[in-house]
C-alpha cells in the first residue's frame, strides 16, 4: 500500500476517470469555466429515480418536526409579532442516522449496476457510515479512509466513534494521522482497487440531496398550505446546501431564502497536527466551508457539484458553546436527544426566528444520530482534556482551540453574518490566479455571474479593482 | 500473553506510508516533522506473532495488507465522557421559562 507519493499525484485524473466513470472534460467551458447544469445532468438517473432508488434503500421521507417549545421561548425574547414556527427534518431516522445516506445511495446504486466491485470514500463524518451501510444493503465492499489521529495517536471522539459506525457495517477502515495526503491515499486504494469513487463532490452525491429540499417545500405547502420562509442547512462541503437549495428549487419554492451555518473555528489550521485535537467540531465548520465555498474545485473530483455560493442567500457563523447549548435545549424540552454536529443550523434558527413574523416558517433541514462519542457531553469531556476551558459566559468569549463558552441565558445566542460579497470576491480571486483577466471569454464571465449570483456590471466593476490591483 | 497474537486474532496494524520527507510539501511544520501513519484491523494471518511485528492481517473485506502488529483485541474507548457541569442546569432552567408561560394559550 505504499506507494510513492509524487508517481501517485501524477496519475490523479487518469484514477479518477476510472473511478468515476466519467470524463468531466465535455463539461469544461471557455479558459476557467464549466458547465454546471449539464454536468448536473449528467447522472443518469432522473428525479423520480433518484426518490425510487431512496425509497427502496430505506432513506428518506423522515418527520418533518415542530419544535413548539423552542418557538415558545423565542417569542418570549423577541420583538411582539415575531419569532418563526422552528421545524426541523429528522433526518436522524435514515439507516446509518444522517441525510448522509442520501448522498451515499446513489453513489453505491450507480458502482452496482456499473459492476464496481465496492466504493471506497475519504470521510471522518457521517458519510463514511452513509456509504458503508449503502453497500451493506447493496453487497458491495466499502473501503473507508478517515483522518482520526494526531501524532500521539490521540483521537477525537466522535471520528472514533465513526471508525466504529463503519466497521459496524461490515466496511474496512484505514485511520489515518492528520494531513492533506488523504487524498492521495484515497487515489493509491482507488488505483488498487478499481472500485468506484464514492466522493462526496460528485454530481450523484448531491443529486442524492435534492430529495431532501424538496421534501421540505412539498410537506410544508402541504401541511402548512405555504413553502418554507426561510431553510438553513449546515455548510461544511457545501454538498448538503447545494442539493437541498436544488431540491427546494424543483418543488417551486423559489422564494425560500437559503441559508448556510457553520460552527466558527476561525484560527485553527485545519492541517495542524497539534490543533486537530483542539477542535470539538470535526465537521460543520469553517476551516471546510469557507475554502469549500471560495474554492470549490480544489477536492478529489475535476469539478465540485457542491456549489454553495450559488445558492445561498445569507451565511451566518455560531459557536460550538452555542450548539453544545441547544443540543442539550433539544434534548431536555423537545425530548429529542440528537448529535451536536447535526445541530449547528438549529443553533442559527434559535437566533434567526428572532427576526421572522411570527406567521412565517423556518425549517432546519436536518439532525444526525447520537451516541458514543457523538455527544455533548462525550465532546466536551476530550475538549476540558485536551486543556480546553469550559465555561458559563456570554458567547462572544468563546476562543476557538482555547475557551468554549456555553451561553448563561438562552437570548445570547446570536449567530453572526459573513458578508457574502467578501466571499464572492475570494472566490473571483481564487479563480483569476493562474490567469490574466484580459484572456477571460464571454463563456467565463457568464460562469463568474452564475457562481456569485452577481450581474455582469458587477461582474466587470470586480474584475476592474482585480485588475488594478494587480498593476 | 498480552504481547501475542495468534492466527485469526483481531488485530490492528501500523504502517508507515510517507516518511517526513515525502509528505506534501504545503503542509504546516508540526505535521510535516511526523510520518504520515496508517492503521487497519483485521484477522491475523501469521500463526503466532508479537506486538512490534511485520505482519498480515484479513480485513472484514478479504483484502490482505502488511504492516506492524500494534494491538491485539482493539478495544473501542471512546464513551459518553464525564457529567459536564456547565451543561447539567440548562434543561431546568428552560423548563422555568416554560412554566412561567404555562397557562397562557399557545398560538401557533
Amino acid at each position: 500500500m505504499n506507494t510513492n507519493f509524487t508517481s501517485i499525484m501524477n496519475e490523479k485524473h487518469e484514477i479518477m476517470k476510472q473511478s468515476l466513470g466519467l470524463d468531466y472534460s465535455q463539461f469544461e467551458q471557455g479558459e476557467i469555466g464549466f458547465d454546471y447544469e449539464k454536468m448536473m445532468a449528467s447522472s443518469p438517473y432522473s428525479f423520480e429515480e433518484v426518490q425510487m432508488i431512496q425509497q427502496q434503500q430505506k432513506i428518506g421521507d423522515t418527520p418533518l418536526v415542530e419544535l413548539k417549545n423552542f418557538t415558545k421561548i423565542i417569542r418570549e425574547h423577541a420583538e411582539p409579532g415575531y419569532g418563526a414556527r422552528i421545524f426541523v427534518k429528522d433526518e436522524a431516522c435514515n439507516p446509518s442516522g444522517s441525510y448522509k445516506d442520501r448522498r451515499a445511495s446513489l453513489a453505491v446504486h450507480h458502482a452496482k449496476v456499473n459492476g464496481y466491485k465496492g466504493v471506497i470514500c475519504a470521510t471522518s463524518g457521517n458519510y463514511g457510515a452513509a456509504v458503508a451501510s449503502q453497500a451493506a444493503m447493496q453487497g458491495l465492499h466499502a473501503i473507508i479512509l478517515q483522518e482520526v489521529f494526531d501524532s500521539k495517536l490521540i483521537g477525537q471522539p466522535e471520528i472514533l466513534e465513526k471508525s466504529r459506525a463503519c466497521m459496524s457495517y461490515g466496511a474496512e477502515v484505514i485511520q489515518l494521522t492528520v494531513g492533506p495526503e488523504l487524498f492521495y491515499t484515497l487515489l493509491a486504494q482507488l488505483k488498487e482497487t478499481g472500485y468506484f469513487n464514492a466522493s462526496l463532490y460528485s454530481p450523484l452525491s448531491v443529486a442524492g440531496v435534492e430529495t431532501l429540499g424538496y421534501e421540505i417545500a412539498s410537506e410544508c405547502k402541504e401541511k402548512l398550505g405555504r413553502f418554507p420562509d426561510a431553510v438553513i442547512a449546515t455548510n461544511a462541503g457545501g454538498g448538503n446546501l447545494t442539493g437541498t437549495a436544488r431540491g427546494l428549487l424543483r418543488a417551486g419554492a423559489n422564494q425560500t431564502k437559503v441559508i448556510a451555518a457553520s460552527v466558527d473555528l476561525k484560527g485553527l489550521h485545519m492541517a495542524s497536527d497539534q490543533a486537530f485535537n483542539r477542535k470539538s467540531f470535526t465537521t460543520g465548520h469553517t476551516g471546510f466551508g469557507i475554502p469549500f465555498a471560495t474554492n470549490p474545485d480544489r477536492v478529489d473530483v475535476p469539478r465540485n457539484s457542491a456549489r454553495p455560493l450559488r445558492y445561498m442567500d445569507r451565511y451566518v457563523l455560531v459557536t460550538q458553546g452555542e450548539v453544545f447549548y441547544v443540543t442539550e435545549a433539544l434534548a431536555q424540552i423537545e425530548g429529542l436527544e440528537r448529535g451536536p454536529a447535526g445541530n449547528i443550523s438549529l443553533t442559527a434558527a434559535f437566533s434567526l426566528a428572532k427576526e421572522m413574523p411570527s406567521n412565517q416558517i423556518l425549517v432546519v433541514q436536518e439532525t444526525e444520530y447520537t451516541g458514543a462519542g457523538k455527544h455533548p457531553t462525550a465532546q466536551l469531556t476530550f475538549a476540558k482534556e485536551n486543556g480546553i476551558e469550559i465555561k458559563r459566559g456570554h458567547p462572544s468569549e468563546n476562543v476557538p482551540g482555547e475557551k468554549i463558552v456555553i451561553p448563561r441565558f438562552v437570548n445570547e445566542i446570536s449567530c453572526k453574518d459573513i458578508d457574502l460579497n467578501q466571499l464572492r470576491k475570494s472566490y473571483l480571486k481564487n479563480k483569476l490566479k493562474d490567469i490574466s483577466i484580459d484572456e477571460l471569454t464571454g463563456d467565463d464571465k457568464k460562469y463568474f455571474c452564475e457562481e456569485t449570483k452577481w450581474s455582469i456590471d458587477q461582474l466587470e466593476e470586480e474584475l476592474h479593482v482585480l485588475s488594478s490591483n494587480r498593476v | 500473553m498480552e504481547n501475542q497474537a495468534s492466527k485469526n486474532d483481531w488485530v490492528t496494524i501500523e504502517l508507515t506510508l510517507l516518511l517526513p520527507n515525502e509528505r506534501s510539501k504545503n503542509i504546516p511544520e508540526d505535521t510535516s516533522k511526523h510520518p504520515y501513519r496508517a492503521f487497519i484491523q483485521g484477522f491475523l494471518k501469521e500463526e503466532v506473532a508479537r506486538i512490534g511485528d511485520e505482519v498480515t492481517v484479513t480485513t472484514l473485506i478479504q483484502r490482505e495488507h502488511q504492516g506492524h502488529l500494534l494491538t491485539i483485541s482493539p478495544a473501542f474507548i471512546h464513551g459518553f465522557g464525564q457529567p459536564i457541569p456547565e451543561l447539567l442546569p440548562i434543561g431546568n432552567e428552560l423548563r422555568n421559562l416554560l412554566s412561567d408561560k404555562s397557562g397562557e394559550s399557545n398560538e401557533y
